[in-house]
């Protein structure tokens, strides 16, 4: 099936922020911090505002009440005992200087040359601070601190417990016990950010084009900042160029100032950020340190797991604890863990802001506990795969209860799954028990250091609260079907298209979808948390439904049947068994706005119908990913020879674009597993802020993926369906180290830790051999 | 301006003059070679300029000829589907139905 999206992108004709052209259009940039950490003590911005083409230069003081720290995007979910200290982001710097790349100026001009010349006119003195880079240096009490009115650079404290583990530990007949640091990096969608705005005074409404994965909350906030009404601000989040997390709705200082200044000024404005800027500016995911333990029976049956773990939050915390809890949450993976005692402590540092990046902290947690496993089944002499087999969930325990709160504050509950099959067909695909008993000895004895891994995850989806969409059949036969998320490239103007077009009997193509547009839809949350299709397809859904009952009632009527005898097919409302006659959707169209006649009591113009639906918790998707590698030990290089993915999402809607997206996210994976880290060094200074040295996986590094699915319906929606976005990124650390690890054989090489990459490979096996030399 | 008719002039771009698309510009249609769309100018414009020069590439040399462009999105597998598509391989293989 081709995309109804893709002529519009191929072409060219498709728009992006950045492509908004306007009479008259001022252009934006900001004047960033270079220190990490330091004392702000003036901003001159006078030498700029007077240079030639430059129309306003702002600084905190020039902003007045505009001045205010962002929203509290995600409240923590109410676990008993937390700590949570909320620090959010300013527009512009006052005071102090929090990570490199925060807003100090704005300058607008009439072209970004200007603007950006002008940024050298612009007189900061500043103090500089001693950074906090280190996690656990973070938490010294002599630790400078990142926000100065809290006593230390803690950001939040919380521990969830199920069962008794102190009980398990004491009955164990091993516990397995490591220190694992996670780190993720940046988002890097190919389109940066960028934000347009023109305020229309006669019309007195203010539109904003914005690189955003949620334009609702963004209106409703922007209005409420500017004083308008949320009517006279019109948000569109056009085509977007990859979202990946950091483009949900943050209200970054360069979204509210820019719509702020078009107001301001009477002309419209658009910056759009550099990708320098956004290695500094735009939101990431980074590191966690997790100190961990299994206490398993000599079977290996899991008896519980503890674990105590860091998590960066960076400079401010906008987005609350999605990403520990995630973590936490995810950890427990598709196993039976009858005892769980997870604890982290967030911490403030110099650095770039964290919130969500594509699996959003679930990787985290997956790598700790398919760790574990992997040492646990190590030492007790039992295969990796059967001893994730023991401890599977069964299909008679859905719905299972986790006894701990998710990230949308409703319990950790699992809705369906079938975890077994998953794992036999992924052994099947990749042909586990052959390679393990004859390949990889005859390839080892030939010299090559081959090595498999398998691991299972689940991924919690479609969270709520809600979405909703409105489906207008128009006179032309034509479908119309608003919704209120945005869309990054997951196909929305197909998959959401299909939905309708099964419901009302139309072609695919027939249904023109519209989405990131609060004009046309105003109620709504936004994309993210795998929810796309889960929540707002299920809005859609619910509103063709409506939309059928309408068309049925009306050509029962008109056709004199009733409606139990009619059939919608090939856009015709027509009597069973007589597919060429009845009436068309566009006949009962015009039918249902009539321009004469009487209208019967209470009766709706048109063939329209608005819904919502909102879960009350989110659905949970699962699989399991195994590979072949070959590692070169000269070089340290990691050659992916096999991959394959088992993959359970529910129905699936749409298979090539569920593929697509476990495509791009296992690309995502790798890339974090093995190419890309944000590199600070001790002063909170990025050292690889461009491409050339933050690597991004391309076509010659990512390995061709074979995809198998399984459906395990949910029983939360009409559709059965859960997420997808993410999950291809969330199990390839976990995978990586397992497969590397297996391939360098007895070499007493451990991975804990992910990113790798071919140097810090190198040093893991240098360190071992050398190991190896002193036990002699 | 058009890929596909306009050999004369210095300037290239994805954008058609004409409806019809052009023969690789279909197969990323038809392969799903694009997600958010925003990579797709720059990978066409690298794509129509080595396939002249190499018309029947085998996979390699695609992932060789596309390792200078980043797409974040599809990991490059539909891409490359596409491009042997249009150099009139068979479709893609299916993956395994659902179980």
């Amino acid at each position: 099936m081709r995309r109804n999206e893709d002529a519009r992108l191929l072409t060219g004709r498709a728009l992006f922020v950045d492509d908004v052209r306007l009479d008259g259009l001022l252009h934006v940039a900001f004047l960033r911090s270079q220190h990490a950490h330091a004392r702000l003590r003036s901003v001159d911005a006078s030498a700029a505002r007077a240079r030639p083409g430059v129309v306003a230069a702002y600084t905190a003081a020039d902003l007045g009440d505009y001045w205010r720290p962002g929203p509290l995007l995600v409240p923590p979910p109410p676990i008993a005992g937390l700590v949570f200290n909320a620090c959010t982001q300013v527009p512009l710097a006052k005071d102090k200087l929090r990570h490199v790349g925060e807003p100090i100026a704005m300058v607008v001009a009439e072209s970004r040359y200007l603007a950006e010349d002008a940024l050298d006119d612009i007189v900061v003195e500043a103090d500089s601070l001693p950074a906090v880079v280190d996690l656990e240096a973070a938490l010294a009490p002599q630790a400078p601190r990142v926000h100065e009115h809290l006593s230390s650079n803690l950001a939040a404290h919380a521990v969830q417990r199920k069962g008794d583990y102190a009980r398990a530990k004491a009955r164990a007949h091993a516990v397995i016990e490591r220190r694992f640091r996670y780190d993720r990096g940046a988002s890097a969608a190919i389109e940066n950010r960028a934000v347009a705005a023109h305020w229309d005074p006669r019309a007195e409404e203010l539109t904003v084009w914005d690189t955003t994965q949620a334009p609702i909350p963004i209106r409703n906030g922007l209005a409420q900042l500017l004083g308008l009404l949320e009517s006279q601000v019109r948000v569109v989040a056009p085509f977007v160029g990859g979202g990946f997390g950091p483009k949900i709705m943050m209200f970054y200082p360069e979204e509210v100032l820019v719509p702020w200044a078009a107001v301001r000024l009477g002309r419209p404005v658009k910056w759009t950020e550099d990708r320098q800027e956004n290695f500094f500016a735009t939101t990431q995911e980074r590191g966690q340190i997790h100190d961990a333990e299994l206490a398993v029976a000599q079977d290996g049956k899991i008896l519980g797991v503890k674990d105590v773990f860091l998590h960066d939050t960076g400079a401010y915390d906008p987005y609350g604890l999605t990403v520990p809890i995630n973590s936490q949450c995810t950890l427990l993976g598709p196993y039976d863990i009858p005892s769980y005692e997870s604890e982290f402590t967030a911490v403030f540092t110099n650095k770039t802001i964290v919130t969500p990046v594509r699996g959003a902290g679930r990787q985290h947690g997956v790598f700790v506990i398919e760790r574990l496993l992997d040492f646990a089944a190590k030492q007790l002499g039992i295969d990796r795969t059967e001893i994730r087999r023991r401890n599977l969930l069964r299909p008679d325990q859905f719905p299972f209860n986790n006894e701990i709160l998710f990230q949308d504050s409703a319990p950790l509950t699992y809705d369906s799954g079938d975890y077994e099959p998953a794992l036999d067909a992924a052994l099947q695909a990749i042909d586990y028990q052959r390679f393990v008993r004859e390949e990889q000895p005859r390839l080892r004895a030939a010299g090559h250091h081959v090595g498999i891994g398998v691991v299972c995850y689940v991924e919690g989806t479609g969270i709520g609260p809600y979405e909703g969409a409105r489906v207008t059949i128009e006179p032309s036969g034509r479908v119309r079907l608003a919704t209120g998320v945005g869309t990054q490239g997951q196909g929305h103007f197909t998959v959401f298209a299909q939905i309708v077009a099964e419901v009302l009997g139309v072609d695919v193509t027939d249904v023109h979808v519209i989405t990131g547009d609060t004009r046309e839809f105003h109620w709504g949350t936004g994309t993210f948390a795998s929810r796309g299709a889960v929540v707002a397809g299920s809005a859609c859904h619910a509103a063709a439904v409506a939309v059928r009952a309408k068309v049925l009632e009306l050509a029962s009527r008109e056709l004199e049947a009733a409606p139990a005898d009619l059939v919608l097919a090939g856009g015709r409302v027509h009597l069973r068994g007589n597919p060429g006659g009845g009436i068309t959707l566009g006949s009962l169209a015009l039918k249902a706005n009539p321009l004469r006649g009487a209208v019967r009591p209470g009766a709706e113009p048109g063939l329209e119908a608005t819904a919502y639906f909102g879960p009350d918790r989110g659905s949970t998707a699962n699989g399991v990913h195994a590979m072949v590698v070959e590692v070169d030990p000269e070089t340290a290089q990691v050659e992916i020879q096999r991959y394959v993915v088992v993959h359970d999402c529910g129905r699936v809607i749409n298979p090539m674009i569920v593929e697509g997206q476990i495509h791009g996210g296992v690309a995502h994976g790798i890339g974090n597993a093995f190419f890309e880290q944000l590199a600070y060094d001790e002063e909170g200074q990025l050292l690889n802020a461009s491409f050339m040295d933050y690597l991004l996986p391309t076509a010659t590094d990512v390995p061709n993926v074979a995809i198998t699915h399984r459906e395990t319906p949910s029983p939360l929606n009409p559709m059965g369906v859960k997420g997808v976005g993410e999950a291809g990124a969330i199990p390839t650390g976990a995978l990586f180290a397992q497969a590397v690890e297996d391939a360098l054989g007895d070499s007493g090489v451990e991975i804990c830790e992910i990113p790798l990459s071919p140097n810090r490979l190198f040093e893991l096996m240098s360190a071992a051999r050398s190991r190896g030399v002193r036990s002699r | 301006m058009d890929t596909t008719s306009r050999p004369s002039r210095g300037c290239r771009t994805a954008r058609g003059g004409a409806d019809a698309l052009h023969p690789l510009q279909a197969a990323f249609r038809e392969a799903h070679g694009l997600q958010c769309g925003f990579c797709t100018p720059g990978v066409l414009m690298t794509l129509v300029p080595f396939l002249r020069e190499h018309p029947d590439p085998d996979e390699r040399a695609i992932r060789e000829a596309l390792s200078g462009n980043l797409c974040r999105c599809t990991g490059y597998q539909n891409i490359v589907a596409a491009v042997r598509l249009a150099c009139g391989a068979p479709a893609p293989a299916p993956s395994s139905p659902g179980a």
